[in-house]
């Protein structure tokens, strides 16, 4: 008799210890502090302030031509998205003017860290669908009429583009 | 006779000690069951909120994310002035056209008292510059800036939206992570853009930008139809700034672009939510074929 009730006994308090225990596991792995504090600051060696490659440069030092600007419009796609009708686009404006310049044609854009860069400025007429812009959720893509585009004259980087409507 | 009754009560003690003695070890057998079955289920690892988005992909990763790109991104909202993030660094496949990882510092320009449009006549919806990295079709990473600014009545002259896309990314910072801060720079008008890889990065400024962020969202962007693989990257360190600098505590809105079976995928890491973890919390995306499930 008392063996069955100890067996009784034995079993509940089995039962609690599980149940406490489950409970304790899930309760704490709902409220884990597990991160690892974050990784330290990155001080990069290489700071890129020039755009990215775009015209093949001359080899002999000197400015790109205005040929030059043209033909790697009309030969390579514009960063942005095609043109809807999948046809080249034309070449609205393209001016040799410093990046000075170009940020006030630009509304105060950013374009270089220097002022006096030489710049071409070029804006493309489409329409194009801009399919490679970058926005936030919920915002539908557009279609662009004008783009522009801000190659470095020395070396051909493209600087910027974008939408120029 | 007193024997039988004796032999009866006997009989009866007996066969009621034999019915007591299975109800309690049926009683025992039920508890231990019980007992198993919630261990079971407490135990079960938890799965990311994204999982229970997914219902069924293909084997070949397809998307609709051309029209309307795709997002797996968490937003916060509140007015601040700059915000800060760290992403990890990752091999992306672009697709058809392009799959990024970043960060925006966003206007919502809510009473639309900002021109905030990409030509005249469009919705006027949201302001922002937005920083990261990316990989269009045909191109390696790179990092990227843009950012799309109020204008005056109608944008006087014009309106521009304006990405800035930077030297490739360098071999070492790859399986590393990148630093992305911008803010307001202390000079009227200016937010500095500053993207700091292992190896690489670049420092800008977005200027003449009138904007007054509210809200800020860090993800994947995916855009095209087919063909994207971008493995799980985490966004950690999740911080806002105003008045100096604060962690997130709370754990925003996820927020999932595209229909219910397109990547990118999102969620928090192991459950690291702004709201249980010290340190902003600890997001992730990806974008990788799958039979169903998630696949980060």
């Amino acid at each position: 008799m008392h063996l069955r009730r100890l067996l009784i006994l034995a079993t509940i308090v089995l039962f609690a210890l599980t149940l406490f225990g489950a409970l304790f596991a899930a309760f704490s792995s709902a409220n884990a502090t597990t991160s690892n504090p974050p990784p330290p600051l990155n001080h990069p060696k290489i700071i890129y302030n020039d755009g990215m490659s775009a015209i093949p440069p001359r080899t002999n030092g000197t400015l790109l031509s205005a040929t030059d600007v043209q033909h790697y419009i009309l030969t390579q796609p514009f960063r942005g998205g095609p043109t809807v009708s999948h046809q080249q686009p034309k070449i609205v404006k393209l001016q040799l003017i410093t990046s000075g310049q170009a940020s006030n044609l630009l509304g105060g854009e950013y374009v270089s860290p220097s002022e006096s860069l030489q710049v071409y400025f070029v804006v493309l007429s489409g329409p194009f669908f801009m399919e490679n812009i970058h926005v936030p959720i919920g915002t539908k893509i557009p279609t662009a009429n004008q783009v522009v585009e801000v190659f470095d004259a020395q070396t051909g980087n493209l600087l910027l583009w974008g939408i120029y409507a | 006779v007193d024997k039988r009754k004796k032999d009866i009560n006997s009989d009866l003690k007996g066969s009621t000690f034999c019915a007591s003695g299975g109800e309690e070890r049926l009683a025992i057998a039920l508890m231990l069951v019980l007992g198993l079955l919630i261990t079971m289920f407490t135990l079960h690892p938890q799965k990311a909120s994204a999982a229970s988005i997914t219902s069924s992909v293909p084997n070949t990763l397809t998307y609709t994310c051309l029209v309307q790109h795709c997002y797996g991104v968490n937003t916060w909202l509140g007015s601040v002035t700059g915000s800060f993030t760290v992403i990890d660094v990752v091999n992306l496949a672009s697709g058809d056209v392009s799959v990024d990882n970043e960060t925006w510092l966003i206007d919502n320009n809510s009473n639309r008292s900002e021109q905030c449009i990409f030509a005249p006549g469009d919705d006027n919806n949201a302001c922002w510059v937005e920083a990261g990295y990316v990989r269009f079709s045909g191109d390696s990473e790179r990092w990227f800036w843009a950012d799309l600014r109020p204008m005056g009545g109608g944008c006087f002259n014009h309106c521009y939206y304006i990405e800035h896309d930077e030297g490739i990314l360098n071999s070492g910072d790859y399986n590393n992570v990148v630093d992305i801060t911008i803010m307001a720079n202390g000079t009227a008008k200016q937010w500095s853009v500053s993207v700091g890889g292992h190896v690489t990065g670049f420092n800008a400024t977005s200027v003449d930008n009138t904007m007054s962020p509210n809200r800020i969202d860090i993800g994947q962007e995916l855009a095209g139809t087919q063909g994207a693989n971008a493995p799980h990257a985490n966004y950690q360190d999740n911080t806002w700034i105003k008045n100096g600098e604060h962690y997130q505590t709370v754990d925003g809105i996820f927020n999932y672009g595209g229909t219910s079976y397109n990547p990118p995928w999102a969620g928090w890491n192991q459950n690291q939510r702004p709201s249980n973890s010290p340190y902003g919390g600890v997001w992730y995306t990806c974008s990788l074929p799958s039979n169903g499930g998630n696949p980060c």
